[in-house]
């Protein structure tokens, strides 16, 4: 456990799940430690998606911006783009 | 001998139990391509206006392209048209899998039936030759019972099918045309069609497929496609859990329709995801004729209260949403139930799960009650009635025998206000993408000519400022460069929405499966069609030229309902769209008819269109070559 970290709960949706880090279940559900006052940025960056591949990010199924600060217990939802919803909250 | 197309037209009298074989030369295929295209161009030279959609007189035609069974990803489809039984207006409506190539093999590129057999017949087409043979051993068969049968009698395995089930045999409005008894021309009641001319089914089987032109390039566009389905974030998201992958997006973005469109948030929705599929009750991932993508779904349930056959696919995400979420329904057993029924019997999944909805919310108003339903309690989440309900639409038993007229119609019927939850336009009943959150679809949805249709267009997180580069580039390349938020329609949107509407209707003529053709985030782009027509027919052709087609088809469309008295009067959208929603991202977020008319105006304009009827002028069918047919104004 980093010192002063926190645990977020990651879903990667669709074809991002092939993102998802070594012995996670192929569900793409997992749970993550990561420094407190981490952003969405820095997570996507942890996990080395690229960019082009989010379409879109919901944070406790609200759509927020990569520089906003995450708490403890977030959850995040992470979408490739498909023919589906859009981002604007 | 050209390349890529036959040549050949079938035309068959059903009356008469004969037919002819026409021989159009190159021009015709280069004005219309193929699918939609060539089926207006019939449907529009021999049906009068006003003719009985269920009548003899009605002109059913399936017809492939001249890129038609060349194998690449996306390569599979063919277009369904006659009047539609269930709006009155053009019907359109395409379905996938190895009957489209094999038929291109069997020697025809369209098939055009009129009349109407004395008795149940069904076409069986071998290697160019025609025989009209006896179908009445089949009637009343479901459609996998039809495939047997026809396989076994033919003694050949390889057939392909395209079929009705009893549905289609009762004339429910809502009856769809499958083939493999799991890929549907769903929408527009076309199954009808084909029930009211005793037609049972088409059997093809060819050994001849179509010359190439450049068999060295169409091989390299196709193994780049091949490569690239996982190098593409939709492909790959489609190959992992179907269309459904899309659904808890759209219900996090407040787009997916709940409780009869009263809503745009659906809290049982992890239930009935492409996921929750995948990690449930997926069998097997199907595909198409020549596809890498693999978005077909196959699910199988041996036991509990609702088994499953897989013989009959696995749901999409449409169904998934309009037998699930529109009836409150969070159980995913259920909605594969359904969808194993609607492919048995032969019913279009979206009209049945929303006139189901439809139904649930009038029930739950006391604008209907249980005399009203033969004694069916309908409360929306429940999912024994929803299930019970399909049999009886498909079979037009009890209560469904009204409700297999489709929601506008039982509406009609009913009266009491119910007439006000229906959600439809020109009587097509609403799929599972909601305009309040992707607002160019109230224009498209509105201005179809063959009613709500979320395969006509782009939708608007594509052209959003947010949207991704290889979605940018394609859409600059387009002459789209200013990126629109997604809850916007201003006069960019509806260029948009033009624009894409054509590159949607290339894909419709010339066949495409929409999921891999595009213009913005599908595996193939914009700059793909033109080699991809070169390299199969040696044509040289501009993206503008396929433009000329696909606006040609468009425009056929609204000529043939302008014939039968539609016009911007009927481009309106059903009332529940334009209330405020309750709950999830979209709550109190509604569609305003002012923005609509706006747009429509923008529209029309761009179309070329008369503004005052929204109809094509004599001046635009001239345009396009079409001066052959009557316009409205003329």
């Amino acid at each position: 456990m980093p010192r002063d970290g926190m645990e977020i709960e990651i879903r990667l949706h669709g074809g991002l799940r092939q993102f998802r880090p070594r012995g996670v279940p192929g569900s793409g559900q997992f749970c993550l430690e990561v420094d407190e006052g981490s952003t969405l940025s820095d997570v996507i960056g942890r996990l080395r998606i690229p960019v082009s591949w989010i379409r879109v990010a919901y944070v406790n199924q609200s759509p927020i911006p990569k520089e906003l600060i995450l708490h403890s217990g977030d959850r995040i939802d992470l979408f490739p783009p498909a023919g589906g919803g859009s981002t604007e909250p | 001998m050209p390349y890529g197309y036959n040549g050949r037209i079938l035309k068959v009298d059903l009356t008469s139990r004969s037919w002819q074989v026409e021989e159009p030369g190159e021009s015709f295929y280069r004005e219309y391509l193929g699918g939609s295209g060539i089926g207006l161009h019939y449907i529009l030279k021999g049906l009068p206006a006003g003719a009985d959609p269920l009548g003899p007189e009605n002109i059913l035609t399936f017809a492939v392209s001249v890129v038609t069974g060349a194998p690449f990803s996306g390569n599979a489809r063919i277009c369904a048209n006659a009047k539609s039984p269930l709006t009155g207006a053009i019907g359109d409506s395409q379905a996938g899998g190895f009957f489209p190539a094999q038929m291109k093999a069997a020697g025809y590129d369209a098939i055009i039936l009129k009349g109407r057999a004395s008795s149940p017949v069904y076409l069986w087409i071998k290697d160019g030759a025609v025989e009209i043979r006896d179908a009445s051993h089949l009637w009343g068969k479901t459609t996998g019972e039809t495939e047997d049968l026809i396989k076994e009698e033919l003694g050949d395995g390889k057939i392909e099918i395209t079929e009705i089930g009893p549905a289609g045999e009762k004339l429910a409005r809502l009856a769809c045309i499958t083939n493999m008894a799991c890929r549907a021309h769903g929408r527009n009641g076309l199954g009808a069609v084909m029930g009211s001319k005793n037609l049972k089914a088409i059997a093809v089987r060819g050994t001849k497929p179509p010359r190439i032109a450049d068999p060295m390039a169409l091989k390299r566009l196709a193994q780049w496609g091949a490569r690239n389905v996982s190098l593409n974030p939709s492909a790959r998201g489609l190959q992992a859990d179907g269309t459904a992958g899309i659904l808890d997006n759209q219900h996090f973005s407040g787009g997916l329709p709940t409780f009869n469109w009263s809503s745009g948030a659906f809290e049982s929705y992890e239930s009935i995801t492409g996921e929750t599929m995948s990690a449930t009750i997926l069998k097997d991932r199907d595909t198409c004729f020549g596809c890498a993508t693999r978005c077909k779904r196959v699910v199988e349930i041996k036991s509990g209260e609702f088994e499953v056959d897989p013989r009959y696919g696995g749901p999409e995400y449409e169904t998934t949403a309009t037998l699930g979420s529109y009836c409150g329904v969070g159980n995913l057993a259920a909605v594969a139930k359904a969808n194993e029924l609607c492919n048995k019997y032969g019913l279009d999944t979206i009209g049945t799960g929303a006139t189901i909805a439809w139904a649930m919310d009038c029930y739950e108003k006391g604008l209907i009650t249980k005399e009203d339903t033969n004694g069916l309690e309908l409360h929306f989440g429940d999912a024994v009635a929803m299930v019970q309900l399909v049999e009886q639409i498909a079979l037009r038993r009890g209560f469904g025998e009204i409700l297999a007229e489709g929601s506008a119609r039982a509406a009609r019927i009913l009266g009491r206000g119910t007439e006000k939850l229906v959600v439809a336009v020109k009587g097509a009943e609403l799929p599972a993408h909601m305009p309040e959150v992707k607002r160019s679809l109230a224009l498209i949805y509105a201005v179809n000519p063959f009613g709500a249709d979320h395969q006509s267009h782009d939708h608007d997180p594509s052209y959003a400022p947010d949207a991704g580069e290889m979605e940018r580039r394609r859409l600059a390349y387009l002459g789209l460069q200013e990126p629109q938020p997604s809850r916007l329609l201003n006069e960019e949107k509806v260029r948009y929405a033009w624009i894409t509407q054509k590159m949607y209707s290339i894909a419709d003529t010339l066949c495409l499966c929409q999921f891999d053709w595009g213009p913005s985030w599908q595996l193939y782009g914009p700059e793909d069609f033109v080699p991809l027509v070169k390299a199969v027919t040696g044509w040289e052709v501009t993206l503008d030229d396929l433009l000329l087609a696909a606006e040609r088809r468009i425009n056929m469309m609204r000529t043939f309902n302008a014939r039968e008295g539609f016009g911007r009067w009927d481009d309106i959208l059903p009332l529940k769209v334009l209330q405020p929603k309750i709950g999830g991202a979209s709550d109190g977020i509604a569609v305003t008819a002012e923005e609509v008319e706006a747009a429509k105006d923008v529209y029309y304009r761009l179309a070329g269109w008369d503004p005052a009827t929204g109809n094509p002028t004599t001046q635009k069918l001239a345009e396009l070559g079409l001066g052959w047919i009557k316009s409205a104004d003329a």
